[in-house]
């Protein structure tokens, strides 16, 4: 699970919960983000966006850690669809907002609306889509012993992946994505993370980050731990973060006796890591793998990447994520899986407040 | 594959899936990775390694070559050690001793581990100033030796493993220099690793072996002066003596995470010359 159920509150309120971002090229001249929300949608979580959220993509053009350009994305109140009592529709709005309006608030320029489940092209060249979707995350349910091994036993235990169970198998997310004209991001080499933040009566306040997949289930045990991650920004990752990956990554290459000098090597990962944004040369295959990151495509295997760069040793969860639901157009995701195809689905998260009314 | 191979990769494997397994070795067995030595191949590559480390001061780096223990009666090798646009010219037959430079110089036997079992080298190495950081980042790190066989280029050990079962590739890369190698290599280089990775899976290998190539030549230790040194799966910035690289260089060329025996290794000291020489285990 990339982000998923990750802090107390994306546990309460999946639709707060963060799961994964992606970013790679689509068509000639385009560029597609996306943002996963409500891991397990549509049997523990919603498969709604909360209305009060802000889900922006925001992207540093120039390397300063700071947002310069970012994407909003506002949902109004669900409602049903018609003659559907269980379906649910929600219109959604898109802006693009530069300077102040990127770094806060609801600001910037309306560039698509719509409905969600739907795909919208927008006179601009945009595209935009919200509703349930695949979740592409493949996600071992034994990385949860393996990390809780080393945590809590200071053990290393890389046999813990040799019966691989897919915790995500045929489950739902909901997912926003854009397909917008490379030229209204910027060129070269920008840095894209996620955020979920509430707006409303009260002050706007960050709730979800993401910035690279597994940050808070690999790095941070502690709940309030991944609360205060998930509220900070870019900027103060060197500061704040920095230490908390060199301590892992030193004592974890210890105990697996992979790295000459542990703690030259946990230097080597804040270098890579820090700040915890994703890095991608627009208009350029997308790759997060063992080389390097370069944006993420759908199919990514993003586990393995960041378990071999916990550890320096290469380590093969055992597990894929569905290409078979993949598609090669606009909105990429193919379609979701149906109620016969999750027959026998237990919820993956009993702490939702949130499930599904039938 | 027999099932005595498969065993050793298995054993090797720390319990992975034998599915992910046998993927890995259907792409080693093109790089001839663990297996014992091709037939034929032994005679025309001596096996050599190049690191590039601190040892243990910010302020100094030692940059030394190892290659094979030479046959008692064989001439003393030439070696060149190269780092951006410094060189040492070592005549084989020294010992140790320091320059007026104050650069450290020792040239002998030294013991390292390879499949468990210590064996002695040869190690011919500089103890040095760390060199400032360079405008374009990073410095590279290269030497050269000249044997019974004639020059050999040595380098990083992505390219090594290339040219470990590709004789032609071999013969060209000991002709030149890495100023060379982006116009010469990167194509047959790319090919090579495009065939490997799409063995092993990897989704367009044709794009990921040119990303390979990019990322890997010219044919050089890649040192960035200030960073933290290591060959590892977080950056390759220098390369450290107790390093295994095997499974680095097989995770990066399959582009999938691979398994190995560990490879040859060296413990270091904080004494000069660093290494374990083997006079010092009388």
């Amino acid at each position: 699970m990339s982000h998923h159920f990750d802090s107390p509150t994306g546990q309460e309120d999946p639709r707060l919960n963060l799961c994964d971002v992606y970013i790679f090229p689509g068509s000639p001249g385009q560029t597609v983000v996306a943002m996963t929300v409500n891991a397990d949608a549509g049997i523990s979580a919603p498969d709604t966006f909360r209305s009060e959220g802000v889900y922006a993509f925001r992207f540093d053009l120039n390397g300063d850690a700071r947002e310069e350009l970012t994407y909003k994305v506002r949902f109004e109140e669900p409602t049903h669809a018609a003659g559907d009592t269980h379906e649910h529709v929600q219109s959604f709005e898109v802006r693009r907002a530069v300077g102040a309006d990127a770094l806060q608030g609801v600001g910037g320029d309306l560039i698509a609306s719509g409905t969600t489940g739907r795909v919208v092209s927008a006179q601009n060249g945009v595209k935009a889509f919200a509703g349930l979707a695949p979740d592409m995350f493949s996600a071992n349910h034994t990385l949860v012993s393996f990390i809780a091994a080393f945590f809590k036993e200071g053990k290393f235990t890389p046999q813990a992946f040799a019966n691989p169970q897919q915790l995500l198998l045929k489950r739902n997310i909901t997912a926003i994505v854009l397909e917008l004209p490379t030229a209204l991001i910027g060129d070269g080499l920008i840095r894209i993370w996620g955020t979920i933040s509430l707006y409303g009566h009260a002050p706007e306040v960050q709730v979800a980050r993401w910035g690279l997949p597994l940050i808070t289930h690999m790095y941070m045990v502690d709940p309030q731990v991944r609360e205060e991650f998930n509220r900070s920004h870019p900027s103060d990752d060197l500061t704040r973060w920095a230490p908390v990956f060199a301590d892992v990554v030193e004592k974890m290459t210890k105990l697996a006796g992979s790295s000459a000098v542990a703690q030259e090597y946990g230097k080597q990962l804040v270098e890579r890591f820090v700040p915890v944004v994703l890095p991608y040369r627009l208009g350029t295959p997308a790759a997060f793998d063992f080389l390097e990151f370069n944006g993420r495509a759908l199919t990514d295997n993003v586990t393995d990447v960041m378990l071999t760069l916990m550890t320096n040793t290469p380590l093969n969860d055992g597990l894929m994520p569905p290409a078979d639901r993949v598609i090669d157009r606009f909105p990429y995701f193919g379609a979701p899986f149906l109620p016969a195809d999750q027959v026998g689905l237990k919820p993956l998260n009993p702490a939702s407040k949130f499930m599904p009314s039938h | 594959m027999t099932d005595d191979k498969l065993n050793t990769l298995m054993s090797a494997a720390d319990g992975w899936t034998r599915r992910s397994v046998l993927r890995s070795a259907a792409a080693f067995a093109v790089l001839g990775f663990i297996w014992p030595a091709i037939p034929g191949s032994a005679a025309w590559r001596t096996h050599a390694d190049l690191f590039a480390f601190s040892p243990g001061r910010p302020d100094r780096l030692v940059i030394a070559l190892v290659t094979e223990m030479p046959a008692l009666d064989a001439a003393p090798e030439r070696v060149l050690l190269h780092a951006g646009n410094q060189q040492w010219d070592i005549d084989g037959a020294e010992d140790s001793g320091r320059y007026e430079s104050g650069d450290r110089l020792f040239s002998g036997a030294i013991i390292g581990w390879e499949a468990g079992r210590d064996r002695v080298y040869k190690a011919t190495l500089i103890e040095t100033q760390t060199p400032p950081r360079p405008p374009q980042g990073s410095l590279g790190i290269w030497a050269e030796r000249f044997g019974a066989s004639g020059r050999q280029r040595i380098g990083n050990p992505i390219v090594a493993e290339l040219l470990t079962v590709d004789r032609t590739l071999h013969a060209r890369h000991s002709q030149t220099t890495p100023h060379d190698d982006r116009a010469w290599l990167a194509v047959p280089l790319a090919e090579r690793v495009a065939n490997i990775a799409a063995r092993a899976g990897v989704r367009a290998p044709r794009a990921y072996a040119r990303r390979v190539a990019e990322r890997f030549l010219p044919d050089v230790i890649a040192f960035r002066p200030g960073s933290a040194i290591g060959y590892t799966f977080a950056a390759q910035n220098g390369r450290h003596p107790a390093e295994d690289v095997n499974r680095l260089t097989a995770t990066i060329l399959t582009g999938s995470p691979a398994a190995l025996p560990r490879s040859t290794h060296f413990a270091i000291s904080n004494i000069f010359p660093y290494f374990i020489s083997s006079g010092s285990l009388v």
